[in-house]
């Protein structure tokens, strides 16, 4: 069952020329496993994505041991060349998979994995396709999986939808009669296809040292059981690395690694040594700021700030000089929208704590006080 | 003899009382009694408060000493003198705020005086806004004035002012070279 995604980012990174992240978590609580009884829980994970030249890099893997009931565990990895035409983000290659549910045996995926992105102001959508095969023990099974999604983000908050489809095409015993060699000489086994669909919506929501998330969705189709299945998490974000996590959820059951659904729920503690931005959302080219007038009475300001920056404010005549937290949007920058008029505005802000500076991007003059400003020019 | 010195006292007072409560919320008495008092000084001298109001919380959100602050407001109170004796007493609070700016970030009064006589009745806002964002995006000083007068001469609409980018400056700043025939390629 993957139950927790944890993660870390490993200092090591931090001298390497690309863009990574590197987590990890670790986490208690209680969890019931469909079929079985319900069982305190352990959870240890973490995950890597990293980002080199074109080539894209993700491992995740986490390890659950359910007291009494035995150790769970799952393991992701892929390796993908990215390139950017017209605007789109589309990941190339192979990835896999290989699991462990509590009594089962080993299982494992192999499949090549085409992924598309298209950021357009604060709307996103997204498709993908895997094709491959999944290994249960020494039984082999085709599948594919499409996928489609949208999200669209208003200022700290983002709301999505999705739809997955996975297509199992595999072989089961036959159940019709007696086996007869003479009229059914070939197999003792049938075909069966499974056509499983996930329909799912997200809301996110971020704003300083907190971040609350959820999504529910259904699930239906042929060969497979419908049923609900949702996720809620929240993280207070104590220090620039650390975080305190609460999540919980009800997952639906793994088709192809045959993992378990069940729901959990789980208090933690997650480590960000490297925080950089996500390589599949890095920016390709962004001004260092850019002024988007989305009403003559507000102005939406994005800035590109270090990738290291965990926490970002901004004091202004617009804000009567009291500070405002800035939220980092999808593409990696950090954005705000304040009330302004047409006029010359004078503008700082500060990352983790550092003293005030003219944002960048922004002309900068002496501020009268020791340091700089900068100056927001708004025509209309 | 106490009623005269209660309503001294009370008149000594009022400009306290007068203040604008972002100043006293957030400075203490015997310092926003002294920011009130520039401010004031401004006022009465018809000049934008606005302005002065939010440079003082500035410095307040800086941790800057009230020494500072008044010095600062002062700084700004003579830019905006200038700025209203370069541009006519009947010139608007926005800009008037745009044009001190505008000085404060090192533009000569000069400039803002012949932009003044090129603009004739229109708001200059639009051109200095301009102006300064060009610098900021890298543009040379000298060719985005050449740039901005040009189009103030032409009386262009604000629109066409905020249309510009450095683009627009370096391809009038830049003297184009003739392609050269092919016998004569070498070294520049």
């Amino acid at each position: 069952m993957r139950i927790v995604t944890l993660g870390t980012v490993f200092s090591l990174l931090a001298v390497m020329p690309l863009a990574a992240q590197l987590q990890v978590e670790t986490g208690g609580g209680q969890a019931r496993l469909d079929q079985m009884p319900s069982s305190s829980l352990t959870a240890l994970g973490g995950s890597l994505d990293a980002l080199l030249g074109r080539t894209h890099f993700q491992f995740a893997g986490n390890a659950d041991d359910h007291i009494g009931l035995g150790v769970a565990g799952v393991m992701t990895a892929g390796l993908h060349y990215r390139f950017t035409p017209a605007g789109w983000n589309i990941e190339l290659g192979p990835t896999g998979d290989v699991a462990r549910g509590i009594g089962e045996q080993w299982a494992g995926t192999l499949a090549a994995d085409l992924r598309a992105r298209r950021d357009i102001g604060h709307f996103a959508m997204h498709a993908g396709w895997q094709q491959g095969i999944a290994f249960t023990g020494s039984q082999r099974s085709a599948w594919r999986r499409p996928s489609l999604g949208a999200d669209v983000r208003f200022g700290a908050v983002k709301v999505g939808a999705s739809w997955q489809g996975t297509v199992v095409q595999d072989s089961v015993l036959k159940t019709t009669g007696f086996f007869d060699p003479i009229a059914q000489p070939d197999t003792l086994y049938r075909a069966q296809v499974r056509d499983i669909h996930d329909v799912g919506v997200t809301l996110g929501w971020s704003a300083g040292v907190l971040s609350i998330g959820a999504r529910v969705g259904r699930r239906f189709g042929v060969n497979i059981l419908p049923q609900t299945w949702w996720e809620g998490h929240a993280a207070l974000h104590v220090t620039p690395i650390m975080s305190v996590t609460m999540r919980t959820g009800r997952l639906a059951a793994d088709a192809l690694l045959a993992l378990r659904g069940g729901q959990y729920t789980t208090l933690g503690v997650q480590l960000d040594l490297l925080q950089r931005t996500r390589p599949t959302q890095r920016p390709v080219t962004f001004a260092p700021a850019q002024i988007v007038r989305e009403s003559p009475a507000t102005v939406h300001l994005f800035f590109v700030l270090p990738l290291s920056t965990r926490r970002a404010t901004l004091a202004s005549d617009l804000t009567e000089w009291r500070a405002v937290e800035l939220t980092r949007s999808n593409d990696g920058r950090w954005e705000v929208v304040l009330n302004a008029s047409a006029g010359v505005h004078r503008l700082n802000i500060s990352t983790d704590g550092s003293p005030w500076r003219a944002p960048p991007g922004l002309p900068a003059i002496e501020d009268g006080f020791g340091a700089n400003v900068g100056l927001l020019v708004l025509d209309k | 003899m106490t009623s005269r010195l209660l309503l001294l006292l009370l008149c000594g007072a009022l400009p306290l009382l007068a203040q604008d409560p972002r100043l006293t919320s957030r400075f203490a008495a015997p310092v926003a009694l002294r920011l009130a008092a520039t401010i004031d000084s401004a006022e009465r001298e018809g000049l934008p408060t606005e302005p002065m109001v939010l440079r003082a919380l500035e410095g307040q959100a800086k941790g800057a000493t009230p020494d500072q602050i008044i010095a600062a407001l002062a700084r700004l109170g003579g830019a905006l003198r200038t700025a209203r004796t370069t541009l006519g007493p009947e010139a608007p609070a926005p800009e008037l705020t745009t044009a001190a700016a505008a000085l404060q970030a090192g533009v000569p009064q000069l400039r803002l005086s012949e932009l003044r006589q090129l603009r004739g009745g229109m708001p200059v806002t639009a051109p200095l806004g301009a102006y300064l964002d060009l610098i900021a995006r890298g543009a040379s000083a000298d060719g985005a004035w050449n740039r901005i007068s040009d189009l103030a001469r032409r009386r262009a609409s604000d629109a066409e002012f905020v249309r510009l980018t450095p683009t627009d400056v370096d391809r009038e700043a830049k003297p184009v070279r003739p392609p050269r025939p092919p016998a004569n390629q070498g070294p520049p």
